[in-house]
């Protein structure tokens, strides 16, 4: 029941959220009948109303089920670990956008692969190094070299005088 | 016979060929790793299609489709760890069989039913799909509005335990859809300022964000599957006595498939079930099911291949998908300007040719690439998950920045893979979500066509013959899951109440 609760307030916010954005739309000469607004008002409307009858069914459903037997133990723990996680994973992606710029690709990447094999419990050391240099090497090999993608340089041609690739 | 002729032509003189092989591979590789589902395997894919032709685009994401299948079954027979959730049924008897020894046998069964499954699916494909498609001509935008709308109505019907969910998924992958510029008066819609989002929140990002990306996420918490023994896992196919015995399975698992295959959002999974118990009912030798019977591999690996091709038969006729993979497929098809339908057969018949031949080549090719390839898929399943799982992220990275040599993208990847994964915790299913970024602009633009053609009157979609009854299915379509539902939830409810007074 928790769960539902969480989705339909979720759902809920998204679509007040979304209501608010879409009544602001600036209003256009060229618009038709229904306008730019016209659809996102609509869903989000439909989503607000499902939020609601997702609402109403968990507790109806919840309520019935208490009153039948006990509910079981729920998996809010294994929950919270997974969302922590994955912030964990998300952080070392938002560090690779933010440093990608200035340290460049294959440093980068690098350390990407270093990051994640250590967070998911890899023993730190030469070996693990040695992957995450090699895969670097490996990944501009195939999408720099083969592929001819111009992946970003970070400052090192600024060392031997060349051009800065962002 | 003209088609067969071209066909053969296209594979011998372009790369479609090499995309079908190359595609297969890959595919089973990413469906030997526990967590990598093929429309993982596809999305991942995805970028590095932009620079192909259309033909061995298609090619190399159905190919793939195709290898994933079977590469799921190998995981499944020898740890007990399905690859693919279609593999899980294999599990049931395929392990067991890897137990007594036969490993290498489970595996040959998987490969050979796979072969001939994908084969019928393959036939279904081309017989149906065309005369499916020249349906859609006499479509005016009322009814590509209400296709669209039934699309929908049938994907979020089908998906996941909850209806509501369902819907709610589809109207946010719809929302999703309104980013960037209305289609009609150009004003920007949902850019907070973002010149990169003026042109819209491309559905491939989404694609790869909440399948491969929030997967990864999910993994993050789990332990690492068991590991398997090289020694046991040599390949033997089934002679001919066995290959008789297996005949009937592989039959029941092929209709069963193609049936699942047709209705969107049913996939794989649920044919494998189904193939499954229906080849138990009508085996000999029902008692062997669950401790090692060949058919238990044999029936629902023949229904995960017809699914691969079979799926593909209401995506190319109305470019609604049956499957997550067949999404990713379409997703392919958009990126190449290819839109599904009858005018895909009209003004791009090679790429459609091209797809059968390149299906074809793969389902051959499958049996020598998954025999060649099995020590590479259990080296790569012997690897680290957390070495694994680095590698895919530094894919996904790579990849995705080759669409637009743009970080912001990689950004928006990151944000729908978060996002995916809050919608798996609450239990919202993705498809939907996919289904509604695509379909989006279908469904705005041609309700609004039609309107402007009505002069602002929505009366004009009760006029339209065809509008009407697909907007009757799909209201019927959900009142009928909503009621089945209700119906074996208050059954469930009455028996265990029952259970217990006993």
């Amino acid at each position: 029941m928790i769960r539902e609760l969480i989705a339909a307030a979720l759902l809920a916010s998204i679509a007040a959220g979304y209501y608010a954005l879409a009544v602001s739309i600036e209003e256009s000469a060229l618009a038709d009948e229904i306008g730019p607004t016209g659809l996102p008002v609509v869903y989000a409307i439909a989503l607000g109303a499902l939020a609601m009858a997702l609402a109403a069914h968990a507790l109806v459903v919840g309520f019935l089920r208490r009153a039948a037997h006990p509910p079981p133990g729920g998996d809010a723990g294994a929950d919270r670990q997974t969302l922590l996680r994955a912030g964990g994973m998300l952080a070392i992606g938002a560090l690779y956008l933010a440093c990608v710029g200035l340290l460049g690709y294959i440093v980068s990447l690098a350390a990407v692969i270093l990051a994640v094999a250590l967070y998911q419990g890899e023993p730190f050391g030469s070996r693990i190094m040695a992957i995450a240099a090699g895969g670097a090497l490996s990944f501009w090999v195939f999408f720099v070299w083969l592929l001819g993608v111009e992946m970003p340089s970070g400052f090192w041609p600024v060392v031997w005088g060349g051009e800065w690739i962002r | 016979m003209d088609t067969l002729i071209q066909g053969l032509q296209l594979v011998f003189t372009t790369p479609l060929g090499l995309a079908a092989i190359g595609g297969v591979a890959w595919g089973i590789l990413g469906g030997a790793l526990p967590g990598i589902s093929p429309s993982i395997s596809m999305a991942l894919l995805l970028p590095f299609t932009y620079g192909m032709d259309p033909a061995s685009a298609i090619v190399l994401l159905a190919a793939t489709y195709v290898g994933a299948e079977y590469g799921g079954s190998i995981p499944a027979i020898l740890i007990n760890t399905p690859g693919t959730n279609a593999a899980a049924a294999t599990v049931l008897d395929g392990y067991p069989m890897s137990q007594r020894g036969d490993g290498g046998l489970a595996l040959g069964i998987s490969l050979y039913s796979g072969v001939i499954g994908g084969f019928f699916g393959l036939v279904m494909l081309v017989l149906l799909t065309e005369p499916l498609a020249a349906l859609a001509l006499v479509f005016t935008p009322m009814s590509y509005f209400a296709l669209g709308v039934l699309g929908l109505s049938m994907i979020a019907s089908l998906s996941g335990r909850s209806i509501l969910k369902g819907l709610a998924a589809g109207l946010l992958g719809l929302v999703i859809a309104t980013v960037g510029t209305d289609p009609i008066s150009g004003v920007p819609r949902f850019t907070f300022g973002q010149t990169d989002l003026l042109d819209g929140v491309a559905p491939i990002l989404v694609m790869v964000g909440l399948f491969a990306v929030s997967e990864l996420l999910r993994q993050a918490s789990l332990p690492a599957w068991q590991k398997t023994l090289r020694a046991t896992a040599r390949l033997r196919f089934p002679n001919g006595p066995m290959r008789r015995k297996l005949l009937r399975s592989q039959l029941i698992g092929s209709l069963i498939g193609t049936f699942e295959g047709v209705i969107p959002g049913a996939g794989g999974t649920i044919a494998s079930f189904l193939s499954y118990n229906e080849a138990r009912r009508w085996s000999k030798d029902k008692s062997a099911f669950g401790h090692g019977a060949p058919e238990g591999v044999a029936a629902p690996e023949a229904a995960n291949n017809t699914v691969a091709a079979s799926a593909l038969i209401p995506l190319l006729s109305f470019g609604i998908p049956g499957s997550n993979s067949a999404a990713i497929l379409l997703g392919g098809l958009l990126i190449h300007g290819l839109i599904p339908g009858p005018n895909l057969f009209e003004q791009h018949p090679d790429a459609v040719v091209g797809l059968y031949s390149g299906l074809f080549v793969a389902n051959l090719s499958l049996l020598a690439i998954g025999a060649a390839m099995l020590p590479v898929c259990l080296w790569l399943v012997n690897r680290s998950k957390g070495v694994l799982t680095a590698f895919i992220y530094a894919l996904i990275f790579s990849g995705i920045y080759t669409i637009n040599y743009s970080l912001f993208d990689i950004g928006v990847v990151l944000v729908a893979g978060a996002a995916g994964l809050i919608l798996r915790l609450i239990g919202i299913p993705l498809l939907p979500v996919v289904l509604g970024v695509v379909l989006g602009y279908l469904v705005e633009s041609n309700y609004r066509r039609a309107l402007v053609l009505s002069g602002g009157d929505h009366a004009i979609f009760l006029e339209d013959r065809v509008a009407i009854v697909l907007l009757g299915i799909s209201v019927l379509f959900v009142l009928g899951a909503l009621f089945t539902r209700t119906w074996l939830g208050l059954r469930h409810g009455n028996s265990a109440g029952a259970g217990r007074e006993a």
